[in-house]
């Protein structure tokens, strides 16, 4: 790629956004990462790639809409998570038609217990964020995985920061106890 | 105790951002109450629990796909850059053609036929003669 690596963020946007494809494809490299943390974490390895492309693909489509206010990662990961959670809602909405969500959880999480110590080992925390909520999962996400502050988090998810506290004290409890069990 | 208070101390706690009196303050809530100490405990397992995993990455090539997907995105068809350009086209072509028929017109002489007039047409090749 033509030196787009030394390009700040702002200036590879302002290229994106004049129709540069080359410098939205340096975007995605550099911030294919945390999308990646993000998506894995809010729906799971299967659907992880496709929400991360959609995520991508969102980005691309209101890049006019992004006017620098906040970092580059953060404006990113807010539709990273947008997107996750849309996926949740729809899912949900068509796997209510046919049986509980919580179902599908425990069945996913039976199907990558049994995949083998090692990748056990690698992925207790995957399984013990799908067994929150959404709402719950998303804060524990952004928090415990990505680093943000609670104040970011508050940010990204347009919630008090209470309401992060107490979810992310309550998200916690549960990820403790399922690790324990293991 | 505020709730959100304490649960503020625990993260501040696990960032390393506690002032010297917030740090003494949570360490005396801990010593007065052991929720408060396994809350915090607790948190800092998770905390290094999920530092000990190998981040999530997706398989190689993810730009690609998304650029892919993205150009296939561009590639409208033809109906819909129809549907996209056909107002944009025919609005001001319609609105021209109707400016430079008023202007003909105006410039025509006051006896010359309506239609003749719009069309600047002269009156041995007049439309009124041949249609009517």
């Amino acid at each position: 790629m033509q030196g787009y690596e030394t390009f700040t963020d702002l200036e590879l946007v302002e290229r994106a956004k004049s129709g540069n494809d080359r410098a939205f494809a340096e975007i995605v490299d550099r911030y294919e990462g945390v999308v990646a943390a993000t998506v894995f974490s809010m729906v799971g390895q299967n659907d992880a790639e496709e929400v991360g492309q959609i995520a991508m693909i969102k980005f691309y489509n209101a890049l006019g809409n992004y006017k620098g206010e906040a970092s580059l990662k953060t404006y990113i990961t807010r539709i990273a998570i947008n997107a996750a959670l849309d996926h949740i809602r729809s899912k949900k909405r068509f796997l209510d038609r046919f049986r509980s969500l919580d179902d599908e959880i425990i069945e996913e999480s039976a199907s990558l217990s049994n995949q083998g110590e090692a990748l056990e080992k690698s992925q207790i925390v995957q399984i013990a964020l799908s067994k929150l909520k959404p709402e719950f999962r998303s804060v524990a996400v952004l928090r415990l995985v990505q680093g943000y502050s609670t104040n970011e988090v508050s940010e990204i998810l347009g919630v008090a920061n209470g309401t992060v506290l107490s979810r992310l004290s309550r998200a916690r409890k549960i990820l403790s106890s399922y690790i324990k069990e293991q | 105790m505020n709730e959100d208070y304490i649960n503020d101390l625990i993260e501040k706690s696990l960032d390393k951002t506690l002032t010297q009196t917030e740090k003494l303050e949570l360490e005396h809530l801990c010593a007065q109450d052991s929720q408060v100490k396994k809350r915090l405990a607790e948190a800092k397992e998770v905390s290094l629990k999920i530092n000990d995993e190998e981040t999530p990455k997706f398989r190689a090539g993810f730009s690609n796909r998304v650029m892919r997907r993205i150009q296939n995105q561009k590639s409208v068809s033809f109906d819909e850059l129809l549907a996209q350009f056909f107002p944009k086209i025919v609005a001001p072509a319609f609105a021209a053609v109707c400016l430079v028929m008023v202007s003909n017109m105006l410039m025509a002489s006051p006896q010359a036929d309506l239609v003749d007039a719009l069309f600047a047409l002269p009156d041995e090749s007049s439309f009124s003669l041949i249609l009517f």
